[in-house]
């Protein structure tokens, strides 16, 4: 059974966002496309699983989501990363996405405890629900809220946005936020 | 620290919960007697204090007021298990309070902003392959197999 247009269409839309959350995720670039190449496979030889109706972006988020964190554990055993030196490979890849404006923005967010990234990533940049997020995460909405609210706390002091006018003393941020602000 | 002598005797009758927060950083405890806590430094007060174990006695940071009820709640008071329950809880309500609206709608930005320099790149010509070849391959398995 091939896919049904609106099934692919609803994919195709979904991949940027796929691709946001995975570079946010793993940090990487090339590890991000992979990541959602297998989730879009996955999707595909599973979708009679899937409900037509339901939130299509949501259901391939689920997948990438897990993959990802399968693929943490598996390559942290692998490494056998006793000191956390994978770990802080990933905070820091340098094939990094983006413009060099974000780098300061990029590694506050690397520093994030996982649940807590995935958390703000899904709520504050995907668009997803606190429920929605919860599906996703597999946990419940007031988990979601307080590792979201969390997030933005640590993130603000790694910034160091302590006030209205003190967004730290990353300049070439600062430059970012006004220009989405006028947006 | 000296300006705050005056201040204290007004902030035992009032009991805000503003005013509150900010003379609990000075770690004076709020049921002392005023002239107790002009005079004690926090810490040294056990003897004047008759606080409620159940009431600012396991809120607070108690000056380790119960020493004079016996060991079991000294003991109790110092373990370091119920410090380490409360602190995480204290430490996020401060940084709730301060994280106010204009943080969180700069914050916010920022994540927008940067998912967005993803996003505009569109949907990269491999995933669009991706889809059409299990189409393809679909069909071919489906006209062999009938």
């Amino acid at each position: 059974m091939t896919l049904a247009p609106s099934v692919r269409e609803a994919m195709l839309a979904a991949v940027p966002s796929l691709r946001a959350f995975a570079i946010s995720l793993s940090g990487n670039v090339d590890r991000a496309d992979d990541l959602v190449q297998e989730t879009l496979l996955r999707a595909m030889a599973n979708i009679e699983s899937f409900q037509p109706g339901t939130n299509m972006s949501a259901w391939l988020f689920t997948i990438l989501r897990n993959l990802f964190r399968s693929e943490y554990r598996k390559r942290r055993r692998e490494v056998e990363d006793t000191d956390g030196s994978y770990a802080d490979s990933l905070k820091s890849q340098p094939d990094q996405h983006g413009r060099v404006e974000f780098e300061e923005f990029r590694v506050a967010l690397a520093k994030l405890p996982p649940d807590q990234r995935e958390a703000l990533l899904l709520v504050g940049a995907s668009g997803f629900s606190y429920d929605e997020a919860a599906a996703i995460c597999e946990c419940a909405v007031g988990t979601i809220k307080s590792r979201v609210n969390r997030a933005r706390t640590r993130l603000a002091e790694l910034l160091s946005i302590d006030g209205a006018d003190d967004f730290g003393p990353d300049q070439p941020t600062r430059a970012i936020l006004t220009a989405s602000g006028s947006r | 620290m000296k300006e705050q002598k005056p201040a204290r005797p007004v902030q035992t009758q009032q009991g805000l919960p503003g005013t509150e927060s900010l003379e609990e950083k000075s770690g004076v405890p709020r049921d002392i007697p005023t002239e107790a806590s002009l005079e004690a430094p926090p810490g040294e007060s056990p003897p004047r204090t008759r606080e409620s174990p159940l009431t600012d006695g396991s809120t607070d940071e108690s000056p380790l007021g119960g020493a004079e009820r016996g060991t079991l709640r000294a003991v109790a008071s110092s373990a370091p298990k119920p410090e380490s329950t409360m602190q995480p809880d204290a430490q996020s309500r401060k940084g709730r309070a301060r994280l106010n609206r204009d943080t969180m709608s700069r914050l916010g930005k920022t994540l927008e902003a940067y998912f967005d320099d993803v996003r505009k790149e569109g949907v990269p010509d491999r995933f669009r392959d991706l889809l059409q070849r299990f189409d393809e391959n679909k069909d071919q398995k489906d006209k062999g197999s009938s």
